[in-house]
This record gives structure tokens, C-alpha cells and sequence, in this order.
């Protein structure tokens, strides 16, 4: 047996990191970042798991509500915040513009959920 | 009112530049991710894929050609370890992450779309604030994902929301539609799972300031997982 030799450990170095967020914070207000850190909020219907849950990273259903969550609670926490700055959150219904996926792909889309759901209502 | 048009005329004063690009050897799924990243980036450039194994100092010298000051890089290892590099220029830091779980904006169950070039709000898990590297993190994750206010090429729209979320200390990253002001979404996609391996001072070189504990490389995980399944072997009794 080849004797092994001891690891090297693990660096974390909580002064470097924290120096070195206070040299590259962005000091903008708030509509040029539009960030937000939120929890993610909490409705009678669906009992929220907490993120401490060790089954979460694997229980796709729970996570992905999870994030939906988490997202709603921003969109809720943002809203009010952008009409303050009078940024648009809807466009009109005359401005056209590129999308980021083509009409073609959402044609496509509408496809598939349509076929999925009467190759249901056959096999029923 | 929430679909007024704002003047596009208004100063443009968060320059961030993001060049996105990747190394040569990587598949098609990185390749359609980076496409959908660069949809959603109004501030983003593209490069040609570069041809580098060891030396990633290069990349400051591409960065600083295209006038960018902050990179997403790229690069595939063995063709199925896809690693991503982001980093700010010239004055660091740089974070490696893994990759994993990837699904594009291709794929037909996403029913979300949105603006190409729209703004996007972007939404941290309360777990960035904990510790001094998701902390740091958090702010790199800002700055490349946070498409500046008036830039030229962006809507002045605000219609999605980039989600990243820390769950088994990893990233997750989910991109939301915003359909109804009251909270109503549809995902958009991309969809990946970060994983941090480490975290540099400066950009592409310097001290390394973090290593995330957790991490495992996914060559060791497969040898790993190998030698478990060879184990049955062993251990069976005649």
C-alpha cells in the first residue's frame, strides 16, 4: 500500500471574499439592478416544503413549486416598485417586436399540448 | 400604468458587457443553451468558439478586444463535463462552476415566451445572504444577468423573472414569464443547475479564495459509481 499523502484543506477565505464584494458592488439604484431576494411565499392551497428538505433536489414536483414561488414573491415584491419608476411590465397590444422563441416554435407548442391532450382523452 | 412606454432617450448608465462565449469541443446542448442565454442578454456578445486547453489568461486579452467587462465561458471537458467560467475583467474575481441538468428554451413544454432583449427581474433565494461567497456570488450573478436600464439594444419592457434559487448547495436557475401582474407566470427556459467548484481573486488567474467542500468531480463520481457496481461482485457469496 502506497502510503497516501495528506490532503491539502480546503480553502475558504471569508475576508478575501467579503473585500472582494465590497470592490465589485454595483452601487446603482435600485431600476438599474432589479434585484430581489425573497422567500418564497406561502398559500393555503399547497403546503410549501421548506428548502432545508434533503428530498427536495430529487422531488421534481416540490421544487419546481418551489421556485415558482420564490418567483411570484419577487414578481409581487417588484411590481409596485416599477410603477413607482414607471417602467412597463406589459407591452402594447400594438408593439411588435422579436421574441426570444419564434412564432413558429410556439405554433409547435400549441401543437404538442393539443395532440397531448386528446392522445389522453383517446386512451380514456 | 403598467404598458406605457418609456423613452428609450433616458441615460444609459450601468455599462455591463458580457462576451458569452465558449472553448472549441462542446456539445449541442451547451451550444443551444448559450444561444438562449445570448436571446435573453441584450448586453451580451458573442466570439467565435476559442481553442485553449491550459491557458485561460487569453480570455482577459478577448474580453478587453470586444470591450467587455464581464466573460460567461464555457468549456467542455471529454465532451460531457460542461464547466462554466464566469468572471469580471480585469479585476476578478472569477467563479468555476459545473454545470448540470441542462434543458433549453427549445423544448416544447415551456410555454412562457417573452420580449427578446426585454429586461428581466431577478429574483435570489434568501440562502445568498448567509455566506460570503453566495454573497459574492449574488452580485456577479447581478451584474451578468441584469440587462442595464436603457441599453440600446434591450425593450423597455420588464417582462420575465430569472430565478436562482440554492438547493442542495447548488444553483438552480429558472426563467419565468411574468403573465399576470398578480403573479401568474409560464416558464420560459433555459433551465441548468450550477455547481460551484471554486472561486479565484482575479480574472482567470490570482489566489484562489474558495473551494466549495461539496463538490465532487464528476470523473471521481464516476469512478465512484463504477466501483460501487463492481462491488456486487465481490462481495457475492458461493
Amino acid at each position: 500500500n502506497i502510503e497516501q499523502k495528506p490532503k491539502r484543506p480546503l480553502i475558504n477565505n471569508k475576508d478575501a471574499l467579503t473585500a472582494k464584494y465590497a470592490e465589485i458592488y454595483l452601487d446603482l439604484p435600485w431600476v438599474e439592478r432589479l434585484d430581489c431576494t425573497n422567500k418564497p411565499i406561502i398559500t393555503n392551497e399547497v403546503d410549501l416544503p421548506a428548502n432545508e428538505d434533503e428530498t427536495l433536489a430529487d422531488n421534481d414536483f416540490k421544487r419546481e413549486m418551489l421556485f415558482y414561488r420564490q418567483a411570484q414573491a419577487t414578481v409581487l415584491e417588484a411590481i409596485p416598485r416599477l410603477k413607482v419608476e414607471k417602467l412597463a411590465t406589459k407591452r402594447p397590444d400594438d408593439y411588435y417586436a422579436q421574441m426570444a422563441k419564434s412564432d413558429s416554435h410556439m405554433k409547435k407548442i400549441r401543437e404538442y399540448l393539443v395532440n397531448r391532450k386528446s392522445d389522453i382523452e383517446n386512451r380514456e | 400604468q403598467s404598458d406605457t412606454v418609456q423613452s428609450m432617450k433616458t441615460s444609459w448608465i450601468n455599462k455591463q458587457r458580457v462576451l458569452v462565449f465558449s472553448s472549441r469541443g462542446i456539445s449541442y446542448l451547451g451550444r443551444h443553451v448559450m444561444k438562449n442565454l445570448r436571446s435573453i442578454m441584450a448586453h451580451s456578445k458573442s466570439e467565435p468558439k476559442a481553442e485553449m486547453r491550459k491557458n485561460f489568461s487569453v480570455l482577459n486579452e478577448i474580453a478587453e478586444l470586444r470591450n467587455c467587462n464581464k466573460i460567461l465561458f464555457f468549456d467542455m471537458k471529454k465532451k460531457r463535463d460542461l464547466y462554466l467560467w464566469m468572471a469580471s475583467v480585469p479585476d476578478g474575481p472569477t467563479v468555476k462552476f459545473l454545470v448540470e441538468n441542462l434543458h433549453t428554451m427549445e423544448e416544447l413544454k415551456l410555454t412562457g415566451n417573452c420580449l427578446r432583449g426585454s429586461r428581466p427581474l431577478l429574483s435570489f433565494d434568501t440562502k445568498f445572504d448567509d455566506e460570503p461567497h453566495w454573497k459574492l456570488i449574488k452580485e456577479i450573478l447581478t451584474q451578468i444577468f441584469g440587462t442595464p436600464k436603457s441599453h440600446p439594444k434591450s425593450q423597455p419592457f420588464v417582462d420575465h423573472v430569472l430565478t436562482f434559487t440554492i438547493i442542495d448547495n447548488k444553483i438552480w436557475l429558472r426563467n419565468y414569464q411574468i403573465v399576470e401582474e398578480t403573479g401568474s407566470l409560464a416558464e420560459i427556459g433555459p433551465r441548468f443547475v450550477l455547481n460551484l467548484h471554486c472561486i479565484f481573486e482575479k480574472s482567470f488567474s490570482g489566489m484562489l479564495i474558495y473551494e466549495n467542500p461539496l463538490y465532487v468531480a464528476p470523473n471521481l463520481k464516476r469512478h465512484l459509481a463504477k466501483a460501487q457496481a463492481s462491488e456486487k461482485y465481490q462481495q457475492r457469496i458461493y
